[in-house]
């Protein structure tokens, strides 16, 4: 309980600290800010009365914390190119770049960890061979590249998938999808709206798979080395020695003490996700937080970049919290200190 | 360390080794060479042939032709040079300023080494990338701001990796009684702390220089980093965008540049940990 | 009185690619009877734990045994056969039981998967009656206990049930002592003593202390390099040693009586790769070396001892 506590407040701590690093790279870099932010058509008096208005007449302490007060009030400012609230933007787009996620996510695990244990297993042959030049491939591949290759290939010559968005674009007219919690594969699926379903994954393909290969590289190799340290040490020999069978002692024994590490692997490569979707949301023009991530930070909306920054700040700490306590669950040697 | 550093036949230890070995030379020499290798010279380093426009592979130009008419071969081998350029300045930078704090924690201990390390976590505490994308984004596209916002995002990596290892080797008797016989702290800290800190520090950079290639190609994709007319890889791959489907060779090699250059120094990178394995202390 | 075990001439080579790189073991010649205990000691890297790591069938791949193992009413047994030997009729215990015991399981989870795998009714009880058997006086606390939350003692001695779960004919003991305080080894080395006498297993006790092995064992064999040097029962071989090498082991023990004296170290070091040896390994550190020595000496039988060397052959 005493660990929960320390986490939850070293958290908070990271939290203001992530915060304070934002502020200070959008009002205390640019010489100008006010100019900055309503870019250089406007006038004097323009920038003099947005000046007062956004407090920048006013030493930076009292602008960070009325920063700091908004913020958690939920006034996250109002984007410069949309026009609308910067909160209520990331939640329109955060869904879409959520599912993206989960997708790639559990694409990364799944395959990443199996082949990984695959290789251990059949160390040194062809297997482990060629599912190690894969892993090595996926985390050396830049996610841009490989979006444009698979685009080019299984959309624009083999035509098997959508080249780009989130749905066809007739879905709106045809099966619209009724809105349960937002997240529009699983909102269809619970609707009954399986037209929709095979739509949306239909297009989540190219994506996931472009998003998740560097998680399936970094934790296909994470899963391999451990499991082969694991197997090297000696209460496996004692395992052996006492008759447990082979199959015991990989599935149970082995991969247990192996999966501490890929678990907290799994955290750090959810924090390469969330700037890959930047990136594969661009070249698929996927509707999420990573598109407009880009788009803010190309014609350099404040408000928005700092929302962003914020959330992703807050995501990360959060999907490491959590992976940090799954961990130490798995680990009795972690909880018990 | 040195003299099994000597020994470089580790390069060249197995067949993926060693190609990716051949491939790194070969990214080098383009970056050294690049005016003496590339067959249209001139088109590489930035001028335009405009009645060359979207020829492509064939012949005369291997790789075919960009939306300027210049040859796509030599605008990448001239690409090498911001690569290996970005990759050595921005691990060479983060790497010196890290080890430099890091010793310092490490050694010192106390109110500095925590000041030293809770500002490292902060960085940490980013998504990588993120924070080089959003100091780009204040601090103005180019080549050079690139440069200075990923060596703001790397060197808390170093400073933590030294710090460990300093603190760790700090503690060991030999060095407690060193301190103990006067011994200064700048002769402890080169010649047993530094002597230790090597190798992990040497894999650490080995596997860095790759990802910042990847890094800033990243970054040249969507406008922030190099700007026309730098024959910049992931500016590239972005200038053949939107020509993907009729003229995909554009972005296809420049972005296979980047796969092969990061590729080779990833492999080479493994090569050199699984050498040096039994001198590295795990934590 | 019927023989438990029994080691004719067993060689181990380490091959890479058919070539081979390393030959640990050279000829070992060994014999325990039933209930009794037969210490092999020597330093370390003379091949003891491979011996028992030959024995349970355990080794890699990459080596290359010959020679005979005959294990009571089984007869000569092949790599083969230990699948079902090992674990229950030989059971083993291990140098470090921190290590030797997972981590992230309790004790009593690991003494369940074996206790399973030996098709043990009535798990709990069984479990609980062996712990309390080795002097473990809280036999719950210690099943739901990981193990980085006990002491090496109290480690070793949940060890030694598991060993004994199968109620096993030869019970391996490599270095078990060696990790643990001298005061806690002690009352190890008692209390497997009194398992013995009540249980009736044999044991091979292996260790590099003399004195450990010459307190546990009934006989003792001497292993240099790869080979069994001397042999014999205990008492004999500690009062009237018969080998150079053991007269020195011997003499390199620290005592009382030896307080005012020095102790004897043995000149020179042990050969480092055992492929190319000719003759008696020993015989560079010698002071008996005389030129016959290299030819490898057979062994002879001397009393009640069998030694291994030239200069007593005559």
């Amino acid at each position: 309980m005493r660990i929960l506590w320390n986490r939850l407040s070293s958290a908070l701590l990271v939290l203001c600290a992530a915060s304070f690093i934002t502020f200070t790279l959008a009002r205390v870099i640019p010489s100008d800010p006010a100019l900055a932010y309503i870019g250089p058509k406007a006038t004097a008096a323009d920038s003099a009365k947005l000046r007062i208005t956004l407090g920048l007449d006013q030493p930076i302490p009292v602008q960070y914390f009325k920063y700091v007060w908004q913020t958690l009030h939920g006034n996250w400012g109002y984007s410069l190119s949309t026009k609308q609230p910067v909160l209520q933007e990331i939640i329109n787009r955060l869904p879409a770049t959520l599912e993206l996620i989960f997708f790639a996510m559990s694409f990364a695990v799944i395959f990443g960890v199996a082949m990984g244990v695959y290789a251990a297993k059949y160390r040194g042959r062809l297997q482990d061979s060629v599912i190690r030049i894969m892993a090595i491939a996926g985390v050396s591949m830049p996610a841009f590249w490989l979006g444009l290759l698979l685009q080019m290939l299984f959309a624009g010559r083999l035509t098997w998938f959508p080249a780009t968005g989130q749905f066809d674009i007739d879905l709106k007219y045809e099966n619209p999808i009724s809105k349960v919690t937002g997240f529009p594969i699983f909102d269809s699926i619970i609707t009954g709206n399986f037209a929709a379903t095979l739509n949306g994954l239909h297009h989540m393909v190219l994506p996931a798979l472009t998003l998740s290969a560097y998680s399936f590289g970094l934790l296909s190799r994470m899963a391999r080395a451990n499991l082969l340290e694991v197997m090297s040490q000696d209460y496996i020999k004692v395992a052996r020695a006492y008759g447990l069978s082979e199959r015991l002692v990989f599935f149970k024994l082995a991969l247990r003490n192996a999966l501490p590490p890929i678990v907290t692997v799994t955290g750090l490569s959810t924090a390469y996700l969330i700037t890959g979707t930047f990136f594969v949301e661009q070249v698929y023009n996927w509707p999420g937080i990573g598109s407009f991530a880009v788009n803010s930070l190309l014609s350099i909306d404040y408000p928005a970049i700092m929302g962003i920054t914020l959330l992703a700040a807050v995501g990360y700490l959060v999907i490491n919290f959590i992976v940090d306590l799954i961990h130490s669950k798995l680990d009795p040697r972690v909880w018990m200190r | 360390m040195k003299t099994k550093l000597a020994g470089l036949s580790f390069l060249f230890k197995d067949t993926l080794t060693t190609i990716a070995t051949v491939m790194m030379s070969i990214f080098i020499g383009a970056a050294i060479f690049a005016p003496w290798i590339a067959p249209f010279p001139k088109e590489g380093a930035g001028q335009t042939n405009v009645d060359n426009i979207y020829i492509g592979p064939g012949w005369h130009h291997v790789l075919g032709t960009d939306e300027l008419g210049r040859d796509l071969l030599s605008r990448i081998i001239y690409g090498a040079r911001p690569a290996l350029l970005i990759a050595l300045a921005v691990v060479g930078f983060a790497a010196i300023i890290g080890t430099l704090l890091g010793l310092i924690a490490g050694y010192r201990g106390g109110w500095i080494d925590n000041i030293i390390m809770r500002v490292s976590e902060l960085f940490l505490s980013f998504p990588p990338l993120l924070l080089s994308l959003v100091a780009v984004t204040f601090l103005g596209p180019g080549l050079v701001n690139a440069l200075i916002a990923l060596i703001i995002s790397w060197w808390p990596w170093y400073a933590r990796l030294i710090r460990v290892e300093a603190s760790i080797v700090r503690s060991k008797p030999y060095v407690e009684i060193s301190a103990a016989m006067g011994v200064p702290d700048r002769i402890i800290i080169v010649r047993h702390i530094l002597r230790n800190v090597t190798t992990p520090l040497i894999v650490q950079i080995a596997a860095d220089l790759g990802t910042v290639i990847l890094a800033a190609g990243s970054l040249a994709f969507i406008g922030l980093g190099a700007q026309p007319p730098s024959a910049d890889w992931g500016l590239m791959v972005a200038q053949g965008r939107n020509l993907i489907f009729d003229q995909w060779w554009i972005s296809t090699f420049s972005g296979l540049a980047i796969f092969l250059a990061v590729l080779s120094f990833n492999i080479i990178g493994d090569a050199l940990r699984d050498h040096f394995d039994p001198r590295i202390a795990r934590q | 009185m019927s023989t438990v075990l029994k080691i004719s001439q067993l060689e181990v080579d380490f091959e890479i690619n058919g070539v081979v790189t390393n030959t640990p073991l050279r000829g070992i010649n060994l014999e325990i009877k039933a209930g009794k205990t037969l210490g092999i000691v020597g330093e370390t890297g003379c091949g003891k734990t491979l011996t028992a790591t030959a024995i349970m069938g355990l080794l890699p791949s990459s080596a290359v045994q010959r020679g005979k193992i005959e294990f009571g009413d089984h007869g000569v047994i092949t790599k083969a056969d230990m699948a079902d030997i090992r674990g229950s009729e030989i059971t083993m215990i291990f140098q470090n039981p921190q290590s030797a015991f997972n981590p992230i399981f309790s004790i009593g989870a690991q003494l369940t998967m074996v206790a399973q795998r030996r098709g043990i009714r009535d798990i709990p009880a069984t479990l609980t009656a062996r712990l309390e058997s080795v002097g473990l006086r809280d036999p719950k606390r210690v099943l739901e206990s990981y193990p980085h939350e006990l002491s090496g003692g109290m480690l070793q001695r949940a060890m030694i049930a598991m060993a004994l779960l199968s109620s096993p004919t030869l019970l391996i003991a490599d270095e078990p002592t060696t990790a643990l305080d001298a005061t806690i080894g002690d009352h190890v080395l008692t209390l497997i003593a009194a398992l013995q006498k009540r249980e009736g297993f044999a044991m091979l006790f292996i260790s590099h202390d003399v004195t450990a092995v010459a307190k546990t064992s009934d006989e003792i064999a001497v292993i240099y390099a790869g080979r069994v040097v001397e042999t014999g029962p205990t008492d004999d071989v500690m009062k009237s040693p018969q080998h150079p090498y053991t007269q020195g082991l011997l003499g390199a023990i620290p005592s009382a009586e030896k307080a005012r004296g020095t102790l004897v170290a043995i000149p020179g070091n042990v050969p480092s790769v055992l492929t190319n040896i000719k003759g008696c390994a020993f015989a560079d550190r010698c002071s008996l070396r005389m030129d016959k020595c290299a030819q490898e000496p057979p062994a002879v039988q001397i009393g009640k001892q069998s030694v291994a060397c030239w200069a007593v052959n005559s």
